[in-house]
């Protein structure tokens, strides 16, 4: 399954259909708001108050991401984009050690460039649809949370919208730099099983739907072949 | 007000980013926690009770904890002098290790063990380490909501078997008779603390009131047997039989839940009836701890299917001894029985008597003394822990800890919705969630 998935999402990558190609490769700060996850964290921390060191929000972490413009004849260009981020939260309480670590992986397709001011001015956006998952696993002293004989381990998934504003500098002809930021929301995101990974605990939060906001700001580097 | 489309767009477009950012920092709670000004009774001095009121002190709320009996710890306990090691008469396992308890173990550096010592079998009048037939039959999905025993005979295990399920009922504080095979499966999918059962060099009962419980000594009244809780005003009035009264904002009642069922506290007004019926669907039978000291180790590790005692224990598992300790582990109508008894000394006689017939009369022979801690006796506890019920249902528990008219708040291990009743950590993870509460409740 997995090995089809990547297949498919590598011929979109590297088609060779497409008449014009323009790939992208982007990477940055990104910040992640999940209202249910900090709760629970907020929870568990408002909860252990021996605790030292608390246990940080799942909010700073970073991406990578690659997108791949493409413009099919007579018909307006598109993004593909397929981006990567990683976010950690670690209390080092000296004889006991809590990290979370939380992957996060999204695939959109994009809408052409609008200029913001007029056209062939540097500022531009973007909007897109696509799908936001995660994988949520939480280590202790350094292992693996257990809990009958598998780790303790949450997936998440959701539609996910995404708006981006960014600002082109061409290097010279065939490369660009643009800084940029992009919001993006999923607004019905599933994620059953995070309170066993950030609370060790399960039932004490609503936590299967909630919503899940992440803003990314980096930079990006476009290469027109 | 925008001059051009564009620069509509611009302003909205960036006005929906500072939304988004707004809305994510409100969620997150960082900008204003709700402080909660008022006082708190907690009704009960177990691990619940001195849990929460650990909590509202590092929150700076004021609070009493009323506790019934003339000392703090409910269903956890320590008995010293009885052998060469400090042992915990209640509570003396930690299930799992990944829950605040198996933190707090961590943080205060307790030395604990994993308990996984092999078993042997009373079965058809011998002792044998592997029972003829398989009796895990339990840990399957959509079991009928039959007791352990009815469900065992359903399932072709003959009457021999009934001693050894009885054993299987007592580790869940109940009798076979009574156990729902359905809901013990049913809300033990939501367990998360890990595997293994651990044991405390030390004791299980210092953990918590070595490290809480003396926190928070000072607000303890003993010997107040709570009889009325008022809330039919803005304050919530508690008397006791001494004729005490104590005003609070908010009462948060930690009792065992044999208390609440016998309507030793009357509510005024009386409690919602979806409420109290929720209570009387919940399980809790009798349990007995027996220690008894022998000359010589010559028993099991664990011994299970005793037609008196379903279920021993060696105590000295996990301790630094020199001394050799049993302990009958007495649940359900075993327990009943045995604390119909006149003395302690009939109870000890009729255990030396099981264990002289499993081992050729090497108990009675090796016997150096015992102690019995009969927690059915135990005016303010009657019984050993909370079970799932045949007859209840997944929202049973939800509805008892329901809070009531927004002052009453309901914890212990039997409130515990996440699959951890039964168990301290899980009597302690009720503490939070209802201070929790409590702190919204403004």
């Amino acid at each position: 399954m997995k090995n089809r998935c990547f297949f498919v999402l590598s011929c979109f990558f590297l088609s060779a259909y497409a008449s014009a190609q323009n790939y992208r490769i982007g990477l940055g700060y990104s910040f992640l708001n999940n209202s249910q996850w900090n709760q629970t964290i907020q929870l568990y921390n408002d909860s252990r108050p021996f605790l030292e060191e608390k246990q940080p929000l799942l909010q700073n972490g970073f991406f990578l991401s690659l997108d791949r413009m493409l413009k099919i004849e007579n018909k307006h260009p598109f993004s593909l984009s397929l981006a990567y981020s990683f976010f950690n939260s670690k209390a080092d309480n000296v004889v006991y050690v809590s990290k979370i670590n939380l992957h996060a992986l999204t695939f959109s397709f994009n809408s052409t460039k609008y200029y913001l001011i007029h056209k062939n001015t540097p500022l531009t956006f973007s909007f897109g649809a696509g799908i936001m998952s995660n994988y949520l696993e939480r280590n202790i002293n350094p292992n693996a949370t257990i809990n009958d004989d598998y780790p303790i381990r949450s997936l998440g998934i959701g539609p996910m919208l995404n708006l981006n504003f960014s600002y082109d500098i061409a290097l010279n002809k065939g490369v660009t730099i643009s800084p940029f930021v992009q919001v993006s929301f999923a607004p019905y995101y599933y994620s059953p099983g995070a309170e066993k990974c950030l609370n060790l605990t399960q039932g004490l939060m609503e936590e299967s739907w909630n919503n899940t906001l992440n803003i990314q700001a980096g930079l990006r580097f476009s290469c027109i072949k | 007000m925008f001059d051009s489309r564009r620069k509509f767009l611009k302003a909205a477009g960036l006005g929906s980013l500072a939304l988004f950012f707004l809305s994510s920092c409100k969620k997150l709670g960082l900008s204003s926690k709700k402080k909660f000004k008022g006082n708190v009774i907690i009704i009960g001095g177990g691990a619940a009770g001195i849990y929460a009121g650990y909590l509202l002190k590092e929150l700076g709320i004021e609070f009493t904890i009323l506790e019934a009996s003339d000392k703090m710890g409910g269903r956890m306990g320590k008995l010293t002098g009885f052998s060469d090691y400090p042992i915990d008469l209640g509570a003396q396992w930690m299930h799992g290790n990944q829950s605040i308890v198996g933190e707090m173990v961590e943080l205060f550096q307790a030395d604990v063990s994993l308990d996984d010592t092999e078993y042997m079998y009373w079965f058809e009048n011998e002792l044998i380490p592997t029972l003829p037939k398989s009796v895990d039959i339990f840990d399957k999905d959509g079991l009928p909501d039959l007791s352990f025993a009815d469900f065992a005979m359903q399932k072709g295990l003959s009457p021999s078997y009934l001693p050894i399920i009885e054993s299987l009922a007592g580790d869940y504080g109940a009798d076979a008779s009574d156990l729902s095979a359905r809901w013990v499966y049913e809300e033990e999918q939501n367990w998360s603390s890990g595997e293994g059962d651990y044991k405390f060099k030390e004791t299980f009962y210092d953990l918590i009131f070595s490290n809480f419980g003396a926190q928070v000594a000072n607000n303890v009244t003993v010997n107040s047997i709570v009889n009325t809780i008022d809330y039919s005003s803005d304050k919530v009035l508690v008397s006791t039989n001494s004729g005490q009264q104590f005003s609070a904002d908010k009462v948060l009642i930690t009792v065992p839940i044999t208390i609440l069922q016998s309507n030793d506290i009357s509510f005024v007004p009386p409690l919602p009836v979806n409420k109290t019926t929720a209570f009387s669907k919940i399980g809790m039978g009798a349990g007995m701890k027996v220690f008894m000291k022998f000359s010589s180790h010559f028993f099991a590790d664990n011994i299970y299917g005793g037609a008196v005692c379903a279920a021993y224990f060696n105590d000295a598992i996990g301790k630094n001894t020199a001394d050799h300790v049993l302990i009958a582990f007495v649940m359900g109508q075993q327990a009943e029985a045995l604390s119909a008894m006149n003395s302690d000394q009939s109870i000890i006689n009729a255990l030396l008597a099981e264990l002289d017939t499993m081992y050729n009369g090497q108990a009675s022979a090796n016997f150096l003394g015992a102690f019995v801690q009969d927690y059915f006796k135990a005016p303010f506890i009657r019984g050993a822990y909370s079970y799932s019920k045949v007859g209840m249902n997944k929202n049973t528990r939800a509805i008892a800890a329901e809070s009531v008219n927004s002052c009453l708040f309901f914890g212990g291990e039997a409130m515990n919705l996440n699959g951890h009743h039964q168990t301290v950590h899980g009597a302690i993870e009720t503490a939070y969630r209802e201070v929790m509460k409590i702190m919204k409740e403004v």
